[in-house]
């Protein structure tokens, strides 16, 4: 043989042997598990180290990413179980994309939090607040915004970053979710829409990324997202801090389902069983995210949530209901400078 | 030898067939389905007659355009260092070959680390000025089309200076010899004869410029670049036959100038009859 087939045959069986030493934890294809929201990293590290089922992170991240994938693969499903905002997860019980699959705990979790059908249930939930930098905000000699209105204000012109409702689940609830907060009813979501218009107005982003690194990153000063995503990275050491606005807040509530044909039923139903263990739920509250079975965590953690004057609760349903059409009139009112009045008669949520 | 070319032609046409022809096939089917099962046109006159997607395609054009131009202008002065072989030609050339292996989100996250917030720019401004006036520079449309010649100069410059490198370096020569000094045989000989090269460059960097959506997804706020929203309407409101059609339109669109660039290339050899065509092999 020559010297370069020599070469190039004991690289291949080089590669192949690294290749497979390298997969001897199996995987489990789930969808939307991001490695830097609510902790999934520590999540799936634990859950790989407890029984050597490695579960996929960083696949088709975003709620709405994942079920669009869902959707494309209905003939042929690739992935067994999915990770979304719930409202997002009836989306996908409604389009057919998901099947029941009682989860052992199933009892545990507050009736408005599960599907009585077992299509969906929650995990966590997460309360959607600002979060800041404080070494960005000392820089430019700011003091950290106290409400959701001080976001509008031209001193912070630039320097916030919320993440795109058409892409992020959390980001599809704050859309829903900063109507109610700012005095809009089911009907007319003018109070809310005029925010988010008003947001970008003022320089700010709506980003097709995760925004909590950015934060840690000086990249963005100030960013609208769920509070454990920001409180683990304080915990860490970075100049970050979350500060609950003065109208109020409203929560993201996160949940899985199984996906329907799913090709790796059993062992991804032992995996939305562990997430909702003791030990699940434990490293999620150590995320800073609001456990769904809240006796399963210990008094002290419970105790370092942030507290919350004035909570606002949503309709799941209804926000299930009307979340596509708001993310269209979000497109054309917001990101591509329509009116709002008139993207919101279209889709009749403008009022009576 | 014969068998060993039979062989690979086959193996090129079943992975051309597999990579392009098939999902290809697969997009335009979805273009046409629309919401029922019946062959349909409607959602391309919806695309097509979309206050919303013609505004974004024209943005998108006429950036690419520019960019394009500009780019392929900007190669020429790489393109003769490295097709002349002076000094500093294959470093050149390897910095222009390694752009290859980026990806467009790559060129975004770059670009973000170089000019965003807080960037290395802003951080180097800071420190010698005190001023931050470049802050967010990368969301500017400025910092858009830096992105796009980031990757579309290299790109050019590697065609380009393939050509200039096969110039008879007779006519050069005799132009100088003529009395032509720099500029004058750069404008009156050179450019004529790679003019075929020329095009064949802006029209690469454009279809490269058209079809990258990666940058986009992260800093384009004042150029709606039109890949990018069909993206949006695949994954954000999944409709799956909008986002096919307005692939099919983008392809469609795309070959449709490459075809005519490649023609008015074709006319620029047939009158120029000096020498081989600089784009094949001798």
């Amino acid at each position: 043989m020559t010297k370069s087939s020599t070469l190039a045959s004991v690289s291949f069986a080089l590669s192949l042997a690294l290749g497979s030493t390298a997969a001897t934890a199996q995987d489990l294809t789930v969808y939307d598990l991001p490695s830097k929201y609510m902790n999934w990293e520590g999540l799936v590290a634990a859950y790989t180290a407890k029984t050597g089922v490695k579960p996929t992170l960083d696949l088709k991240n975003g709620s709405s990413t994942a079920l669009a994938a869902l959707k494309l693969e209905e003939a042929n499903p690739q992935a067994s179980a999915a990770y979304w905002s719930l409202d997002i997860a009836i989306e996908a019980k409604d389009a057919g994309l998901t099947q029941p699959f009682t989860v052992e705990r199933f009892e545990e979790i507050p009736a408005a939090q599960r599907d009585s059908e077992h299509f969906w249930w929650g995990v966590a939930s997460a309360n959607i607040v600002i979060g800041i930098n404080t070494d960005v905000l000392a820089k430019h000699n700011l003091p950290a915004p106290t409400s959701w209105a001080d976001l509008l204000d031209p001193q912070y012109k630039g320097l916030a970053c919320a993440m795109d409702s058409t892409w992020a689940g959390t980001a599809a609830v704050h859309m829903y979710a900063i109507n109610f907060i700012l005095g809009g009813t089911k009907d007319d979501f003018r109070p809310g829409f005029d925010y988010l218009k008003a947001f970008k107005d003022n320089g700010q982003s709506y980003r097709t990324e995760i925004v909590a690194p950015r934060l840690v990153q000086g990249e963005c000063a100030i960013t609208i997202d769920a509070e454990g995503n920001i409180l683990i990275e304080k915990d860490k050491g970075a100049p970050v801090d979350v500060v609950i606005p003065s109208e109020g807040v409203a929560a993201v509530q996160l949940g899985m389902s199984m996906v329907k044909g799913a090709p790796q039923a059993d062992l991804s139903g032992d995996f939305l069983n562990w997430v909702l263990s003791d030990e699940a739920q434990t490293i999620i509250a150590k995320g800073y995210f609001r456990p769904v079975i809240a006796s399963a965590v210990p008094a002290d953690l419970a105790a370092r949530f942030p507290k919350v004057a004035r909570q606002v609760d949503l309709d799941l349903a209804h926000a299930a209901a009307h979340v596509g059409d708001l993310k269209r009139a979000f497109t054309a009112a917001v990101l591509q400078d329509g009116d709002v009045t008139e993207a919101l008669t279209e889709i009749g949520l403008a009022g009576k | 030898m014969r068998t060993y070319i039979l062989i690979m032609s086959l193996l090129i046409g079943v992975f051309a067939v597999m990579s392009l022809l098939y999902p290809l096939f697969i997009v335009a089917i979805q273009s046409v389905k629309g919401d029922g099962d019946v062959l349909t046109f409607a959602v391309y006159q919806k695309v097509l007659s979309g206050k919303y997607y013609m505004r974004a395609l024209r943005e998108t054009l006429i950036f690419c355009v520019a960019t394009s131009a500009l780019a392929t202008l900007w190669a020429l002065p790489l393109a003769w260092r490295m097709g002349r072989n002076l000094k500093g030609a294959a470093l050149l050339r390897s910095v222009s070959q390694i752009n290859f292996a980026f990806a467009g989100i790559l060129y975004g996250m770059l670009i973000i680390a170089l000019m965003g917030n807080a960037g290395a720019l802003v951080i180097a401004e800071r420190a010698v000025f005190g001023t931050e006036m470049t802050s967010g520079l990368a969301y500017t449309t400025f910092g858009l089309a830096i992105t796009y010649l980031s990757f579309q100069i290299p790109r050019s410059a590697l065609i380009l200076s393939e050509a200039i490198a096969k110039l008879d370096g007779n006519l050069i020569s005799a132009a100088r010899t003529l009395g032509g000094r720099g500029p004058d045989t750069a404008l009156l000989v050179v450019l004529p004869l790679i003019r075929p090269a020329i095009l064949e460059a802006a029209s690469f960097s454009f279809i490269l410029a058209m079809g990258s959506f990666g940058p986009a997804l992260l800093i384009a706020r004042t150029v709606t670049i039109f890949p990018a929203v069909a993206y949006r309407e695949f994954t954000g409101f999944l409709n799956f036959s909008v986002a096919a059609a307005m692939a099919m339109v983008l392809a469609t669109l795309v070959l449709g100038v490459n075809f005519a660039m490649r023609r008015l290339a074709d006319k620029h050899i047939a009158a120029l009859r000096i020498g081989p065509d600089p784009r094949r092999p001798s």
